[in-house]
């Protein structure tokens, strides 16, 4: 009996520690430490190791963008100097561990904000010396100390720390009563967390953010990174449609986006029974007729991809320092594949003629040809001159503008109409499509939306235009312009190469797996990415 | 020493001397002998032990000074505590805030950031074409920039 005792008991301990490292290492563990009320938190698992890797560029980059600027850098250091370690020594020191961020907004109350730490307790404790904070009163267990140089309440428990601002310190009291404590009123009972911890997703970035009014409702995202790529899993949950696109119905093969991931600089695929949203609009508005492919008519397939891609201006013979944005539309169609070349010639030579009566000189419109002037398996060109002329001195981007298009066979049985601005895009495009050594395995599901982009070549390519803001605007726009393309120049700068896919299980929910595959950040000696 | 003096007490001196009367009989005898009328200080004293009446000019003019006396000495106070704290307060030993402190600084990059991302959802808003599709729900205009991207997917 005894040894029966013993067994159990040991099986016990084992369960009881197996579910503590489980939960230990849930990435939304620590919202079961934090309020219902909290708006947004960020948590990262051993933070010092991911600061020297070059996933820590991109997010430090996208953390100073967004909350830790100038300021913040300027008095960490001071901070860090009184303390006499250098700022990074400082925040390995305190958040070496784990390193989480909470906060909570409230109509009509200040912010308020919580850190939580797991610190080096023998180098922690060097530094508080030098310090010199205030002891107060201990609270649920932490000891409580403050800094008054720097306005902070620091709670202590061994290795854990907990910081607030001291003249707003609900959140931290909020914390330190859920810390060691079950309690029923804690953030992780949110239903996007939940749905994370279902799907039993691990890593080591987690964030959450609550949406307000007009649509609330939480987005969550789970990141883990191995070997220079960023994995994402990214999920939302709102009380109305966030999109105002249909829901796709159907299953489809979104396997062509991996036949350009590294020409082009950004594509994305979706699927026909999605309604084209604004865009079917805005092409009618600006082409005067309906764009083949954006309406599931005629010979259209399941799906439709939209490739941008660019060209060097310094190498056309009227040199610009600008690259040139070339955009290529491929459409699979099903069906006999001459009846939809013609059709495709009909539609696109429709919306020619619709360009052209825009032309000053109605009489120089005179440009469209017959239609059996066309070859099979051809491709066909129109100059647009006559538009983009006049435009081009002031906005260079509009001159290499020309209609290309073709209808294309790519073997196996499939034919696809290809429309692009650029004769060189087209070509690229054809090529590609029809290469049997740049099929890959079929890639289906649900999906919303697929996606890829090269960070380098779209950063150099953003960056040029975030020089020339006046291309586009002026005054106050025009610096809004260079901000957000300069801003995602740097984003996209770090990342070799981006994929998302994108689904909607429900209308009010969303589903989206990202991976980044990441430049290798130049290293002096330091540790390496691996 | 006031000697009060009873009308009926007078007692001749030297009188009745023998020597079963007590020693010190002599010397008051003596004193006796000598003594003047004592001058009158009832009015003074019973004035100041407070059973005499006063003047009320006199009365309200002492009131006055008394009140001006303590008001004066709690300024006095009042002004050199004051003084000594704000001494004190600037001096090294206390410790102050920094002109810029760490929620001071969060607070304020928190906030450039929200404007950053404001400003980039409004400049997005305001280079997409104007389209009949709205969202979902209803909205109020300025509401529809915090939305601005969704809407394109």
């Amino acid at each position: 009996m005894r040894l029966y005792g013993l067994i159990i008991l040991l099986i016990t301990f084992a369960v009881t520690g197996v579910r503590h490292v489980c939960a230990s290492t849930t990435p939304f563990a620590v919202a079961e430490t934090l309020p219902p009320d909290v708006t947004s938190f960020v948590h990262v698992s051993h933070p010092s190791e991911l600061r020297r890797t070059s996933s820590g560029t991109l997010l430090q980059q996208f953390g100073r963008f967004t909350m830790f600027g100038d300021e913040f850098d300027a008095v960490w250091s001071q901070l860090a100097a009184r303390a006499g370690v250098s700022s990074e020594e400082l925040f390995d020191i305190c958040f070496g561990s784990s390193f989480t961020m909470a906060m909570r907004d409230t109509a009509g109350a200040d912010r308020e904000w919580v850190v939580i730490g797991r610190a080096n307790g023998d180098r922690l404790d060097d530094i508080l010396k030098r310090l010199r904070p205030e002891a107060h009163l201990p609270r649920f267990g932490f000891a409580l100390m403050h800094l008054p140089e720097s306005a902070i309440i620091v709670a202590r428990d061994g290795d854990r720390i907990v910081a607030a601002p001291r003249a707003r310190s609900n959140l931290l009291n909020d914390t330190l009563r859920r810390m060691d404590r079950s309690h029923d009123e804690v953030l992780a009972r949110d239903s996007v967390m939940t749905a994370f911890a279902d799907d039993r997703e691990e890593g080591r970035i987690a964030a959450w953010i609550r949406t307000a009014a007009p649509n609330p409702g939480a987005i969550g995202v789970v990141a883990s990174i191995e070997n220079q790529t960023l994995t994402a899993h990214v999920r939302g949950a709102f009380a109305a449609a966030p999109f105002t696109r249909t829901r796709t119905e159907r299953s489809w093969d979104a396997s062509m986006v991996g036949r350009f991931e590294h020409d082009a600089l950004f594509i994305m695929m979706e699927p026909t029974d999605v309604d084209g949203g604004p865009m079917p609009g805005i092409l009618r508005s600006v082409f005067g007729e309906p764009w083949p492919g954006m309406s599931q008519t005629g010979p259209v397939g399941d799906s439709r991809m939209f490739i941008l891609s660019d060209t060097e201006g310094r190498l056309r013979d009227d040199p610009v320092d600008l690259r040139l944005p070339t955009l290529t539309m491929v459409v699979p169609t099903t069906g006999n594949p001459r009846r939809s070349e013609h059709l495709l010639d009909r539609k696109m030579l429709r919306i020619t003629d619709a360009l052209l009566e825009q032309a000053r000189n109605p009489d120089e419109k005179a440009r469209i040809v017959a239609t059996e002037t066309f070859h099979p398996n051809e491709a066909r060109h129109i100059d647009l001159d006559l538009l983009t002329a006049p435009l081009a001195r002031s906005m260079p981007l509009f001159s290499e503008l020309s209609m290309n298009w073709q209808s294309i066979a790519m073997g196996n049985g499939q034919s696809a109409w290809v429309m692009a601005t650029h004769p060189l895009a087209l070509e690229s495009t054809c090529d590609a499509l029809c290469s049997p050594d740049r099929w890959a395995g079929p890639m289906i599901g649900a999906w919303q939306n697929v996606g890829t982009f090269n960070g380098v070549r779209l950063s150099r390519h953003l960056r040029s235009y975030a020089d020339r803001p006046d291309l586009l605007a002026d005054g106050e726009d025009a610096e809004a312009f260079r901000e957000v393309l300069g801003l995602c120049a740097d984003l996209t700068s770090c990342i070799d190469l981006g994929r998302w896919r994108l689904t909607r299980p429900e209308d009010t929910t969303f589903v989206m797996d990202v991976e980044l595959q990441l430049i290798k950040a130049p290293s002096a000696g330091a540790a390496s990415d691996d | 020493m006031i000697w009060w003096r009873r009308q009926h007490d007078d007692v001749p001196p030297h009188a009745g001397r023998d020597e079963s009367s007590n020693p010190f009989d002599e010397v008051l005898s003596d004193d006796r002998a000598t003594t003047r009328p004592a001058r009158d200080l009832t009015p003074a004293i019973m004035g100041q032990l407070g059973y005499m009446r006063c003047n009320d000019a006199v009365v309200r003019r002492n009131r006055h000074r008394r009140v001006m006396n303590r008001a004066a000495l709690l300024a006095v106070v009042a002004l050199t505590g004051s003084l000594s704290l704000r001494m004190y307060l600037s001096s090294d030993s206390v410790r102050q805030p920094d002109a810029v402190t760490l929620p001071g600084a969060i607070d304020r990059d928190l906030e450039q950031g929200e404007d950053r991302m404001q400003r980039a959802l409004k400049f997005i808003r305001t280079i997409t074409p104007a389209t009949d599709q709205g969202p979902t729900f209803e909205v109020d205009d300025e509401e529809l920039v915090a939305i601005g991207p969704m809407r394109w997917i």
